[in-house]
C-alpha cells in the first residue's frame, strides 16, 4: 500500500527537522501518524500505543542527524518504532511470563477462538478474527506481517527488524505458516 | 532469454506473493508471477489467502485524525519540556556561568558516561552508523545538524523559551538515580511523585520510601536525560521544600 507521502515531501521534512524546524517536525507528525499508530496498537495494545508513537516522534527529533537517506525516511522511522515497541514488549512479556497467568490468558483465546469461526481456513472471516490471531502469533512474525501489509519489501523489512533482507524474507514465510497452524488448530477444535 | 526471477521456480514466486499483492515489486517481477500463477494450483492458493489477509488487516482502519491532532499537541508540550531542560543542564556543564539556571541546576547530574549507555539507543545509533555511505545532500544535511549543535552549545543562551535548543547532545545512559525530596507533606507528594514518575519513566523499576523524619526518597533506573524533568516536576509541586539528586 502506497504512503500517503512520496518519500521525496518525507526527505524535505526531515532536512527541516534537522535545521531544527518545528513545522516541519508538525508536517511529519501528522503525516505519518496513522501507519505508525496502526502499526503500534496492535504491537504493544491500545493504551500504550499513543506514547509509544510519541516516543519515537522524539527520538526522530533528537536523532535526525543520524538519518543519511540510505533508506526511506518511513523505513527509518518504523526501525525507531520498532525498536522502542521491542523494549516494551520485552518488559510486558517479563510480566506476562507468570505462568498461570499465560495459561488463563491462553485458554480464553482458544475459546474466543473456536466461536464463530469459519469451516474454511484459507478464508479470513472477519477483521476481529485476524485481530485474534495476531494476538497468538510471536512479537516478531507479528510484526513482519504488518509490516508486509505496510508495503515495504523484504529489505526494508530487513532495515526496521535489523535482519538480512534473506532473514526477512523466511521470517514472513514463517510468520505465515504460523498463521495458518493457529488458524487450522482453532477449526479443528470446532469440530 | 534473461531469468527475472532466481531459478524461476515454484519456491521463488511463493515466497515473493506477499510482496506482489502490497505491491512493492518491480514491474518485471510482477509479470513474472502473474505468468507462473496461471499455471500453479499452489501459488493460487495462497495468493488468495494472501489477499485475504492483507485486506483484513487494512480494512480494520478507523480513523485516527482525532487521536493524532490530540497527541500533536501533547508532543509539543513533550519536546519543549525536553528540549528547554536540556538547555539549561547543557549551558550549566559547557560554560559553567554561575547563572541562575546553573545554580538551581547544580545538584544534577551534568556528566557523561560511555560506558554502559542504553542498549536500545546505542542500536538505534548503530545502525545509523551501519549506513554511513552518505548521499550527498544528505550528508551536507547530517553536517549541517552538527554545526548546528556546536554553534549553540557556545552561544549559551539560557532563554528558557528557546526550543531550537541543541538536545541532541544529551546523552542517553541508563543508570539507578536516586532523588532525595525534602516535604512538609511526605503522603501527598509520595502519590504525585508516582503519577510523574510513570510519565517520565513508564517502563522502569522504581520505588518510592517515605521517611520516618520527614520527606521522601525516589529511586529509578532509567534515562539520565529524563532526570531534570523529573526534578522540575517535583519541585513544582506545592509542599516540596527542595530536591537533591544523589
Ligand atoms: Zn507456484
Amino acid at each position: 500500500m502506497a504512503l500517503t507521502s512520496s518519500n521525496d515531501e518525507l526527505l524535505a521534512m526531515m532536512a527541516g527537522i534537522c535545521s531544527e524546524d518545528r513545522n516541519s517536525m508538525d508536517r511529519l507528525f501528522t503525516t505519518m501518524y496513522s501507519s505508525l499508530y496502526r502499526f503500534a496498537v496492535r504491537m504493544v495494545g491500545e493504551n500504550e500505543a499513543e506514547d509509544l508513537v510519541n516516543e519515537t516522534m522524539l527520538e526522530v527529533w533528537m536523532h535526525s542527524e543520524s538519518f543519511n537517506g540510505e533508506s526511506k525516511v518511513s523505513t527509518w522511522i518504523f526501525g525507531i518504532l520498532r525498536m522502542l515497541s521491542l523494549k516494551r514488549y520485552q518488559k510486558q512479556s517479563a510480566k506476562k511470563r507468570d505462568k498461570k497467568e499465560l495459561a488463563v490468558h491462553e485458554e480464553e483465546l482458544a475459546e474466543e477462538l473456536a466461536q464463530g469461526m469459519q469451516t474454511d481456513a484459507d478464508t479470513l472471516a472477519t477483521v476481529e478474527e485476524i485481530e485474534q490471531y495476531l494476538e497468538y502469533l510471536s512479537d516478531e512474525h507479528k510484526s513482519v506481517i504488518l509490516l508486509v501489509t505496510q508495503g515495504y519489501t523484504y529489505k526494508e523489512i530487513g532495515v526496521i527488524e535489523k535482519c538480512p533482507e534473506n532473514t526477512a524474507k523466511t521470517r514472513v514465510f514463517h510468520a505465515r505458516k504460523k498463521l495458518k497452524e493457529i488458524m487450522k488448530s482453532s477449526v479443528s477444535t470446532t469440530v | 532469454m534473461t531469468k527475472i526471477i532466481e531459478n524461476d521456480d515454484h519456491e521463488d514466486f511463493f515466497e515473493l506473493l506477499p510482496l506482489y499483492v502490497n505491491q512493492s515489486l518491480d514491474n518485471a517481477k510482477m509479470l513474472a508471477i502473474e505468468k507462473h500463477l496461471k499455471n500453479c494450483a499452489e501459488c493460487q492458493a495462497e495468493l488468495a489467502f494472501e489477499k485475504s489477509l492483507q485486506e483484513s488487516i487494512n480494512a480494520n482502519e478507523t480513523d485516527v485524525t482525532e487521536i493524532s491532532q490530540r497527541n500533536l499537541v501533547k508532543f509539543n508540550a513533550q519536546l519543549d519540556r525536553r528540549l528547554t531542560e536540556v538547555s539549561r543542564t547543557e549551558v550549566s556543564r559547557t560554560v559553567e556561568l554561575p547563572t541562575e539556571a546553573s545554580v538551581a541546576k547544580s545538584d544534577l547530574p551534568a556528566r557523561r558516561n560511555h560506558a554502559g549507555g542504553s542498549p536500545l539507543l546505542e542500536r538505534i545509533f548503530d545502525y545509523g552508523r551501519s549506513l554511513l555511505t552518505y548521499r550527498p545532500a544528505i550528508g551536507a544535511l547530517a553536517v549541517g545538524c552538527c554545526a548546528v549543535v556546536v554553534v549553540s552549545a557556545l552561544s549559551g543562551s539560557i532563554d528558557s523559551g528557546d526550543t531550537q535548543s541543541p538536545l541532541r547532545s544529551c546523552e542517553h545512559v541508563v543508570k539507578h538515580h536516586e532523588l532525595r525530596v525534602v516535604t512538609t507533606n511526605s503522603d501527598s507528594v509520595s502519590g504525585s511523585a508516582k503519577d510523574i514518575l510513570q510519565e517520565y519513566f513508564p517502563d522502569a523499576e522504581s520505588t518510592i520510601e517515605v521517611l520516618d523524619e520527614g520527606g521522601i526518597v525516589v529511586s529509578v533506573t532509567g534515562d539520565t536525560c529524563m532526570v531534570p524533568l523529573l526534578v522540575n516536576d517535583l519541585e513544582k509541586l506545592s509542599s516540596v521544600n527542595s530536591v537533591t539528586v544523589n
